[in-house]
Parts: C-alpha cells; sequence; structure tokens
C-alpha cells in the first residue's frame, strides 16, 4: 500500500523561505519512491487545509516547515496549524518531523502521549545562519547548507525506509561533519556554536525504531 | 535577571568575530545581522538573552570535550 | 586544582577555539591562548581568570 507524506512549507519570510527550499528536494524522493505527496506551499500551509489532509488523508509522514514554539507549529503568516491540548490528536499514527522552534519540548511529548507514532524535532530555538545575497537561491548557499543539510537528510532517510533511530543519527553525523570540518586549523569556527546549539536540541520522541 | 557586565562584554566580543555580511535565524524570533544581535546583547532583551544562553552553553560544553 | 582543570581542557580544544575570546578581565578580552600563558606563568592575571572561569563553570 503506498504511503502518503504530507509536507507544509511556507515563505513568508527569510527563514520560512530556507526551510521550504530545503526541503523541496525531498518531494521528488518521495514521489520515486510511490509516496503519495501533499505539498502546501506559501499560503496553502494554512490550518484549514492542514487540519483537512491529515483526516482525509492521514499521512504517514508529515513535515512541518515554519515556527512556532513549545507548544505549536505554525504555517503561512504565522498560523498556529497544530497546538498543544487543541489539536495534536491529529498526529496519532503519525511520523512528525517539525523544523519548528522549540515544538518538541511540549507539542512533541503530548503528540506523542496522544498517538504520534514518533515526534522529531527541536527543543530549543532552531538556529541557522545565512548568507542574504543569496536569498534568491537558498539552496546554493553554502553557509546555510550547514545549517540546513542535516534536516534533508533526515526526512529523505526516512522516506527511504530507515527507522527514525538510525535517520536521527545520520542528521546528527551531518552536523558533527560539518562542525569538524570547521574546527580545521586554516576554517573560521565562529558557527560551530550555533551548529552545535542546534545538534544538542535535536531531539526524537516516540518509537525510534519506527518506520515510515 | 540582569547580565553582568563582563558577560555581555564576552558575548559582544565573541559576536564581533562572526563572518560579515551574513543574518542568523534564531527560531521564531527573527533574522538578525550581528549588529543586531550585539544591540540586543547590550539592551539584555530576549534576542539578546538567547544569544548569551548560546554562547555559554556553548563554551560550558567545551569542557566536555567538543566532538562528542 | 582549578589550574590543573584548566590545562586538561586547554589541551583538549581543537586549535581553532583556542584563538577565541573565553573571557573578558578588567575590561580586556582574553582568548584560551592568552589564559593559558597566564596560567603557565601564574601570574596574578590568573588566578582572576582560573576563578571567574570556574564561577562560570567553563572549566
Amino acid at each position: 500500500m503506498s504511503k502518503t507524506y504530507l509536507i507544509t512549507r511556507p515563505e513568508h519570510d527569510d527563514t520560512t523561505h530556507y526551510l521550504s527550499k530545503w526541503s523541496k528536494d525531498t518531494l521528488s524522493l518521495a514521489e520515486e519512491k510511490e509516496f503519495k505527496v501533499l505539498d502546501l506551499p506559501r499560503e496553502k500551509a494554512n490550518k484549514i487545509e492542514v487540519e483537512s489532509k491529515l483526516m482525509k488523508f492521514s499521512p504517514d509522514l508529515v513535515v512541518f516547515n515554519g515556527h512556532g514554539d513549545d507548544n505549536t507549529v505554525t504555517g503561512h503568516k504565522n498560523e498556529q496549524l497544530i497546538t498543544a491540548g487543541k489539536n495534536e490528536t491529529l498526529l496519532k499514527n503519525k511520523i512528525i518531523y517539525a523544523i519548528s522552534c522549540r515544538s518538541a519540548k511540549i507539542l512533541g511529548e503530548k503528540s506523542v502521549k496522544a498517538g504520534a507514532i514518533s515526534y522529531s524535532g527541536y527543543d530549543e530555538d532552531f538556529v541557522f545562519v545565512y548568507d542574504p545575497n543569496k536569498i534568491t537561491i537558498p539552496c546554493s548557499d553554502s553557509t546555510a547548507k550547514l545549517f540546513l543539510e542535516h534536516s534533508q537528510i533526515f526526512i529523505e532517510s526516512i522516506i527511504k525506509g530507515n527507522t527514525i533511530e538510525e535517520s536521527k543519527k545520520k542528521a546528527e553525523n551531518i552536523l558533527r561533519k560539518n562542525i569538524i570540518r570547521l574546527l580545521g586549523s586554516n576554517q573560521d569556527s565562529s558557527l560551530v556554536r550555533y551548529l552545535w546549539w542546534d545538534l544538542k536540541h535535536f531531539v526524537s520522541l516516540g518509537n525510534m525504531n519506527a518506520i515510515v | 535577571m540582569k547580565i553582568p557586565k563582563d558577560i555581555k562584554q564576552l558575548v559582544i566580543a565573541r559576536l564581533e568575530t562572526l563572518p560579515k555580511g551574513r543574518k542568523i535565524s534564531i527560531g521564531s524570533r527573527g533574522e538578525f545581522t550581528k549588529e543586531e544581535l550585539i544591540e540586543s546583547v547590550k539592551k539584555e532583551d530576549e534576542i539578546g538573552k538567547k544569544i548569551v544562553e548560546i554562547e555559554l552553553e556553548f563554551l560550558r560544553a567545551l569542557k566536555e570535550g567538543i566532538i562528542v | 586544582m582549578t589550574k590543573e582543570k584548566f590545562l586538561k581542557i586547554y589541551a583538549n580544544l581543537p586549535l581553532n577555539v583556542r584563538k577565541d575570546i573565553v573571557l573578558v578581565i578588567d575590561d580586556e578580552p582574553i582568548t584560551w591562548n592568552v589564559a593559558y600563558i597566564e596560567v603557565l606563568n601564574n601570574t596574578k592575571k590568573s588566578i582572576k581568570i582560573l576563578k571567574r572561569l570556574e564561577e562560570l563553570e567553563i572549566i
């Protein structure tokens, strides 16, 4: 039976623009692996669309790009999509990845309690550095790549059928590899602190052996 | 809680070493130049406090060995 | 004891990190390398440096 992949990709500021572009390649991989892909870019990353897709298609893998806080993930123009205590039950039986800041802290835990298979994300603000001169071509931004590559790898690994644990290790290894490279004596190590922060606060909750 | 003077000076000195012409996205708080971050640390606003937290956490982690 | 802690941590720091500012003492930025020289020479400054590094839980 074919799997379904839902992804929100708001693009209303620099941050969401970068997150959106850096996760776009996962769509083609998912299609290649014969997933049904539900892409919600820009203004389509709204609550009505998200709730409707979650209820109608019950996707196996859900990726939320955007902002958020401890209790919520947001979409287009920071509209709340999923909020702890309100609608996290919609995430039941799904594998979730939220590149939305801090949502793993409370929403993540509550989602798993409500039946989400697993919830991966960050329990602190996700930080990344980018070159504003590359804003129109974010995927060519080598500074941003240091911070965003691991996220793409994480999603792709899950799509390819690896467990959450395996996928998390792959993602963490990318961040570590970037840290080690920048620590080389011929490099600028000033960004290491932010890579290290993201590595430390990248968490996965729920069933680590789950596959999509 | 007020940030001690030497901590502010430390964080500002470290922020000065960030590369020019880059912006830093900090969660849902926005995107900032290093100059804006330095101002935030001086003002001790929410962003400034977050940056201080990130810097101190990193410095404290060095004693455990940074490659873990 | 604090001196030993510092030297152990310093020895394990990547070369690039040793050039980073780790403290500001009396309005002067101090890198790991500068701190190392002060500590090795048991200067008065090294006492302040080690004390503050310990207070901040950096060592």
